[in-house]
């Protein structure tokens, strides 16, 4: 049968497995060396709608939150499923030192997240151009305005997050710190005393597995 | 005008403010480790994709936009929508 899989970490120090997996099903593990992959079975047709997809996803998340704070994991995205644990043998052998690598520079490190808003009625110079030049100061400006509020949450970060990373998308911003996992009140409290304008409806959540710092930049 | 940030939320799972459902989604079905594979799978008779190598894999929202086309092969499959 197929199997679902959940996180690599490493073997030691030992963790306590969760009860359930994805739909009550029991959770696994396949070892290479030092490193373990968590899976269960998996039969799509388990999952099938909308509301069973959702569920299966949430189950999912209880089982890396549990994980994570017993220790570092690696996640995998949800659903990463396959043929069976030969497959999944196989891919770690394959890509056994970059996680170890990973697993040993994440150690005991949990990431944060900042999501602000950017609508673009809330941005400098969102009237439409006048000329392709207009356009690309106006691009600029809205740039800078960007990164002026993302420095504010930066500069109260810095002396928490051991690594910080951000990135545009379609709806804002998110900006991502790697932070020690005795630091996240800390950080939480540092994150409350950053000034922004309303309209970014800022929003920190966390901790997360620090997914967006498996490889190094 | 910048603020005070009363507005923030925050949004822990060491707090007591539950993550939202969508918190949680974004983050099971976009971060993680991404493995590309091969295996044709199927929901309700539908193959959802199809990708040739050696194990597949497939997130959510990929798997629900090939539910709605209820014809799509393995091939087109691949071609429309790929893991991201």
């Amino acid at each position: 049968m197929a199997v679902l899989a959940y996180c690599i970490t490493e073997t030691q120090p030992e963790i306590a497995v969760p009860h359930a997996g994805v739909r009550g099903t029991t959770i696994e593990t396949v070892r290479i060396d030092d490193l373990q992959c968590l899976t269960s079975q998996f039969d799509p047709q388990d999952v099938v709608g909308n509301a069973s997809i959702q569920e299966a996803a949430l189950d999912f998340n209880r089982v890396l939150q549990d994980l994570l704070r017993q220790t570092a994991i690696i996640p995998f995205r949800f659903p990463t499923i396959l043929t069976d644990e030969t497959a999944l043998s196989q891919f770690l052998t394959e890509h056994q030192a970059e996680y170890r690598e990973a697993l040993l520079r994440l150690h005991n490190c949990v990431q944060m997240e900042i999501q602000l808003k950017m609508q673009t009625s809330t941005q400098p110079q969102a009237t439409s151009p006048k000329s392709g030049a207009e356009y690309l100061r106006g691009r600029q400006a809205q740039h800078q305005y960007i990164e002026s509020i993302v420095a504010r949450f930066r500069e109260a970060a810095q002396h928490l997050a051991k690594d910080w990373r951000h990135h545009e998308t379609v709806a804002g911003i998110r900006c991502f710190a790697l932070v020690d996992r005795s630091d996240v009140q800390a950080f939480l409290r540092q994150m409350k005393g950053v000034s922004v304008p309303t309209e970014s409806e800022p929003r920190v959540t966390g901790p997360w597995p620090a997914s967006e710092f498996l490889k190094e930049q | 005008m910048p603020q005070p940030s009363e507005d923030l939320v925050i949004a822990s799972a060491d707090r007591d403010q539950e993550m939202t459902l969508l918190d949680i989604l974004d983050h099971v079905l976009n971060a993680g480790v991404v493995i590309r594979g091969s295996l044709v799978i199927s929901l309700a008779g539908v193959d959802l994709v199809f990708l040739g190598l050696d194990v597949v894999l497939t997130s959510v929202e990929t798997a629900m936009r090939h539910m709605r086309l209820p014809n799509v092969s393995p091939s087109e499959a691949s071609s429309k929508g790929s893991p991201r």
